[in-house]
This record gives C-alpha cells, sequence and structure tokens, in this order.
C-alpha cells in the first residue's frame, strides 16, 4: 500500500474518462434497449432516461441540441435504438449514454416520421400539382441554395456556365446535412426571397445516406420551399432519394446538374434559332421580293397594251392594206375599160368612109364616071353613090376643097 | 438588350416580314432591322460570361455557424 500515490476523486473519474472518451468502440455505439426512468424533457430541454434489458440498466442523456430533432416523443417501455457516445459523467462517476440520435424499434422511425409527415403535408396541399410554378424560360439571376465545399455547387456552376453563361449566379450556402441543415437552409431561402430579381432557385446537394439527406424532411424547410416567392427547383441527393422538399418544390430533379440543367436553356439550341431565323429572314425578303418582280412584269405588259405607237401603228397597217385593195381595184377596171376601148376603136377604124372608099367599098360616078376628086364636081351636078348594096341619086349643094 | 427581349422582338420581325404585307420601303427597313438583331442576339450570345456572385446571412444571423 505504502507503494501507492493516493489521488483524489477528480483525477480517479478524470482518467476514467479519458480512458473511456479515448476508447473507438464507445465513440460511436448503437444500443438497443427499453426506455424507463423517462420524465420529459427537463427545463433545459435536454432529455434524461434509463436504457434496459431483462439484466442491466444505463444511464442516457439527450442533450436539447440533438432532442429537438426527435421525430417522435419517447415513451417509458418504448424499445429503441440509442445512436451516439459513451462517456462518463465526472462529478458522479457514473458513466453513461450521450444520445445523438432515437429511433424506435421495429417501424423504422425515420420511414415512420417521413410518412407521417407526407401525409399531414399532403393533406394540407403543399404538394398538390397545381401549387407548382412555371420556370422562367430565360432565367436572368439564379439563386442557387446548397454548401459552399460540396460537388454540388460545382456540378450547378459547371452545368449552366456551359448550358446558360448569360445569367448570373447568386449563391447563399447553407449547410446540407446535420443538424443546422433545416435551419440554414431555410435562412438561404428568406435571403434569397429579400431579392426582387432572382427569378429562380436552385437547392440541392449531392448524394449521401438517408440519415445524411434527413434535413431535407424538416417540416419547416418543406414550408420554407413551398412559401418561397420565387420558383424552387430541388436537386437532393441521387435518382432513388425524394424528400419532402423536392414534393414539395415547383420542380423536383433527380440531382444537383439536373436541376440545373431543367434551370436553364441550352446555348446551343438558342444558336440554332437565331440561326434559323436569320435563314428565315433572308427567305422572306427574298419572296417579297420576287413577288414585286412578278406584279411589275405583269403590270409592264398591261402597260404595254396602251401604249399610243401600238395603235399608230396597227392603223398604218390598217390604211396600207386598203391602199393596195384601192389601187388594186382601179387597175382592174382600167384595164377592162381599155379592152372595151380597144374593140370600140378596131370598129370605128373598120367603118373609116375614106378606107372604105379607098377600099372601094364607096364609089362616087357622074354619068357613069367614076369620080376621085371634088374638083372634078361643081354645084347642081347629079351624082351616084354606089354602096355595098345599091345606088343613091344625089345633088351637090356646096364644095369645099381641102 | 437581354436575351429574351432580344429574341422576342426578332421573332416579331420575322413574323411581320413574313406577312408581306408592307411597302418596299418599310419592308427592306424591317429586313434591315431583323438582320441587325440577329447579329446582336449571335454577339449576346458569343460574349456571354457567367456571373457569380455570393451572399450569406449566416454569420449577421448567428443562428447557423460551423
Amino acid at each position: 500500500m505504502r507503494n501507492f500515490q493516493a489521488i483524489t476523486v477528480s483525477q480517479l473519474n478524470n482518467y476514467i474518462k479519458v480512458l473511456m472518451d479515448s476508447d473507438e468502440h464507445l465513440e460511436h455505439i448503437l444500443v438497443v434497449g427499453e426506455i424507463s426512468n423517462f420524465k420529459g424533457a427537463n427545463i433545459n430541454g435536454h432529455i434524461y432516461f434509463s436504457l434496459k434489458d431483462e439484466e442491466s440498466s444505463v444511464s442516457a442523456v439527450m442533450f436539447r441540441n440533438s432532442a429537438k430533432y426527435l421525430k417522435f416523443t419517447p415513451e417509458n417501455g418504448m424499445k429503441v435504438y440509442v445512436f451516439g457516445r459513451v462517456s462518463v459523467y465526472e462529478k458522479s462517476g457514473n458513466y453513461q449514454i450521450y444520445a445523438d440520435r432515437i429511433e424506435p424499434v421495429g417501424v423504422g422511425a425515420m420511414a415512420q416520421a417521413y410518412e407521417e409527415l407526407k401525409n399531414k403535408l399532403d393533406k394540407e396541399g403543399l404538394f398538390d400539382p397545381d401549387k407548382k410554378r412555371p420556370l422562367p424560360k430565360y432565367p436572368k439571376k439564379i439563386g442557387v441554395i446548397t454548401s459552399a465545399t460540396g460537388a454540388a455547387f460545382h456540378d450547378i456552376i459547371n452545368v449552366i456556365s456551359r448550358r446558360y453563361p448569360l445569367c448570373e449566379i447568386i449563391f447563399c450556402p447553407a449547410f446540407v446535412q446535420g443538424s443546422e441543415c433545416a435551419a440554414s437552409n431555410i435562412s438561404a431561402l428568406e435571403e434569397i426571397n429579400k431579392h426582387d430579381d432572382i427569378d429562380l432557385i436552385i437547392l440541392g446537394r449531392g448524394g449521401g445516406s438517408k440519415e445524411d439527406l434527413w434535413g431535407y424532411n424538416d417540416e419547416n424547410l418543406v414550408r420554407a420551399v413551398r412559401n418561397s416567392k420565387i420558383p424552387v427547383i430541388t436537386g437532393i441527393g441521387h435518382e432513388i432519394d425524394t424528400s419532402l422538399c423536392d414534393l414539395a418544390s415547383d420542380k423536383s430533379a433527380p440531382t444537383p446538374s439536373a436541376a440545373a440543367e431543367i434551370a436553364v436553356p441550352d446555348i446551343a439550341a438558342l444558336y440554332q434559332m437565331n440561326d434559323d431565323l436569320l435563314v428565315q429572314i433572308n427567305k422572306e425578303i427574298k419572296n417579297y421580293l420576287e413577288n414585286k418582280e412578278k406584279e411589275l412584269t405583269s403590270l409592264n405588259v398591261i402597260i404595254k397594251s396602251f401604249d399610243p405607237l401600238t395603235t399608230v401603228n396597227s392603223r398604218i397597217t390598217e390604211i396600207e392594206n386598203l391602199k393596195v385593195r384601192a389601187e388594186n381595184a382601179i387597175k382592174s377596171y382600167l384595164s377592162k375599160e381599155e379592152i372595151k376601148v380597144n374593140s370600140l376603136d378596131s370598129e370605128l377604124k373598120r367603118l373609116d368612109p375614106v378606107k372604105m372608099m379607098k377600099k372601094g367599098l364607096l364609089t362616087v360616078d357622074i354619068s357613069g364616071k367614076k369620080l376621085i376628086s371634088a374638083k372634078e364636081l361643081k354645084v347642081g351636078d347629079k351624082i351616084f353613090l354606089n354602096l355595098s348594096d345599091g345606088t343613091a341619086g344625089c345633088t351637090v349643094d356646096s364644095i369645099k376643097l381641102k | 438588350m437581354t436575351y429574351e427581349n432580344a429574341s422576342a422582338k426578332l421573332k416579331e420581325l420575322v413574323d411581320e416580314l413574313e406577312k408581306g404585307d408592307k411597302t418596299l420601303e418599310d419592308t427592306v427597313k424591317l429586313y434591315d432591322e431583323a438582320v441587325k438583331l440577329s447579329g446582336y442576339i449571335t454577339a449576346l450570345l458569343n460574349n456571354a460570361k457567367l456571373k457569380i456572385t455570393e451572399i450569406s446571412n449566416i454569420d449577421k444571423d448567428n443562428k447557423v455557424s460551423e
């Protein structure tokens, strides 16, 4: 005994505490047992109880910071899982469980709490499809709520930077897991809603365990998402995870990247649309000019038909035709008359008395003596005209010499 | 002019052109305006760069801390 040096009680308890705290098995434990000695939360909001089974019992405490996230009301006799660590309360030397989380055994506390809250909020209409607002087609400012250090932020920035760098990101960091998750997200939603020029919010985080994502099932956060004046797209966890925030948001995406894809149009499509419009503009002006040209051509045809020169020319042709006809008519008349005159002339020539006399068809004689010249006659002579078919006796009245 | 406004305006101009009921002078004016606007949109898309601003109420509210 003499070889031992005495230590104080405090030193002993402290030593035991250090020993226990350095044991990694005790750092994170899960104990199953039945609640007893539970008297409700004390004035500070802490919960003290015992956990027991058929043979043993152990003290447990859950401080207010954790107790406020309890999704059920503990009762004596209830079989529960207690998550936490084991340490020593130095003042009494008692060791106890410091509980972070308590879940009822059997039903699956989280699932139960989730279903209960889901049903409650569903009845209130928080998830109604007609409450979901349309998202802006070309958002100008997008509020992003996620962790400053997580991959989700970079994913969102990358997607938007690639698809629609025309907008501006207003980033409001928040805790994406742990006890502060819901409160910090609510606070970020409130902050962003103070900015009238922000027209869309992306709220999200990358994948994680069910426990990690649990904050997104917080009733107040779910209500804050629904009550945001600015439409909210959620992208929480992975494809399989559906948080109550996802149900309450205006649009939910399977991941933060997918939320960013939904949030903005693709610049490639905008380039294409602009190119298509330019093609159409050029087509329209070409059509317009072609139509005008056609109109002009047909007008030209009409105008030409009214040209006075055309009328005059056609009249001239008409007149020339008439002239030719008139000339022909005159020519044919004249040639007929000429034939007539010629035949009369030849008749006249046939009946010429001188010629007749020369031909002996007409002879004059006095007392049987043929006369040739007028000088052989004197006034009062009796002469005889010998015609072709008879003789006529005549007396000379006068003589005129040529 | 924002992209949204510019693209909406361009669509209006194309619709007007499509009607084809304007005078030649007005049509040529419309055409010029539309081509210029299309060029403006291309420049807008070419020169766009994502802006990121951070706002935070974590510290001042003291509700939430690391």
